[in-house]
């Protein structure tokens, strides 16, 4: 599925639901490329779309936060997404 | 196809005769790729390995912010360069160098593209980095690993998340280029034609001649492959 530009749609999605996502509905390649959060163990993982998936629309998957490309790279920045090397 | 001129005199060439000119390189640059700093990558079939003395050259334009630039699953983190601010991380294995002097934060200061090139000669313990062609810092080596790289803005395995940028002609040596090298790579600021250079052992165009989601080895066979990404992640921006 073709995903990219400013109308798309970043969504954070709990781990539960993982077997409920149609990856050919959204911009992530797989289960195993997706992008987890950092807890242990992790408890969500993002998924980006510009045409609403089906599993979303339907109400089968409920995101926990939905995102804009901005709001989802200041997301991404935060501890418990990404490590960060101090100096 | 040679350039055809049509002469209307002179110089021992009769009116009229058509002079074809010499075949000029077919080379040209038109493509790069868009990582949107959230969970697009490049991982590549296998980590390229650059050994005990290698260089790895690339294009490379910038949002805010901090992230990973290449990826390699092997070491700590699972970067190899990582970027905050105008702070450039280097790290082989389980160490990391900072590279932030004057001469470097400035180069980095930047929303446009530049080139960049980092050599590493294990033998003596010399680690540098030249932005744009100029030589801006240089550190001791922090080990002795090998200089790996695993993917082109990351690696799946990573815990860091990847910076919003665009990256173009990503190209690796077993050699230690030297200024002059370095120099003729960077060639005033436009991507130049690599083909033959020596001791290239993986060069990737990053969407030219490329067809999604396959990102070419244009020396070997070791393609990366664009994850999380879209046909539309090629594009035409470029240095």
């Amino acid at each position: 599925m073709e995903v990219k530009g400013a109308s798309q749609t970043y969504a954070t999605i709990s781990l539960n639901d993982l077997s409920k996502i149609d990856f050919s509905q959204i911009g992530e390649t797989s289960e195993d490329t997706i992008r987890k959060n950092l807890l242990d163990p992790p408890t969500q993982f993002v998924i980006k779309w510009n045409v609403e998936p089906s599993f979303i629309a339907d109400g089968t998957v409920i995101p926990d936060g939905l995102y804009t490309h901005e709001e989802c790279i200041e997301l991404m920045a935060t501890s418990t997404w990404s490590d960060k090397e101090t100096i | 196809m040679g350039v055809s001129i049509n002469t209307s005199k002179t110089l021992g060439v009769s009116a009229g005769t058509k002079i074809i000119a010499p075949q000029t390189s077919a080379f040209s640059n038109t493509k790069s790729i868009d990582f949107d700093g959230v969970d697009d990558m490049i991982p590549l079939g296998s980590s390229v390995n650059m050994g005990q003395a290698g260089s790895l050259s690339f294009w490379f334009k910038r949002s805010a912010g901090a992230g990973v630039i290449m990826g390699e699953p092997s070491y700590t983190y699972k970067y190899l360069l990582y970027i905050n601010g105008n702070l450039l991380y280097f790290r082989a294995g389980a160490n990391y160098r900072l590279f932030n002097n004057t001469a470097t934060t400035n180069a980095l200061n930047t929303s446009d593209w530049i080139h960049i090139v980092f050599t590493r000669d294990v033998s003596a313990t010399d680690l540098k980095l030249y932005v744009d062609g100029a030589l801006t810092q240089t550190h001791t080596t922090n080990n002795s690993s090998d200089f790996l790289l695993g993917g082109i803005g990351g690696v799946p395995t990573m815990t860091f998340a990847g910076i919003a940028c665009k990256i173009d002609e990503v190209s690796c040596y077993d050699a230690i280029l030297d200024a002059t090298a370095v120099s003729n790579i960077y060639n005033s600021g436009t991507p130049t034609d690599l083909t033959g250079t020596s001791n290239l052992i993986a060069w990737y165009r990053d969407g030219d001649n490329d067809t999604y989601p396959t990102i070419n080895d244009n020396v070997g066979s070791n393609n990366g492959t664009m994850t999380n990404m879209v046909s539309g992640d090629i594009i035409t921006d470029v240095p």
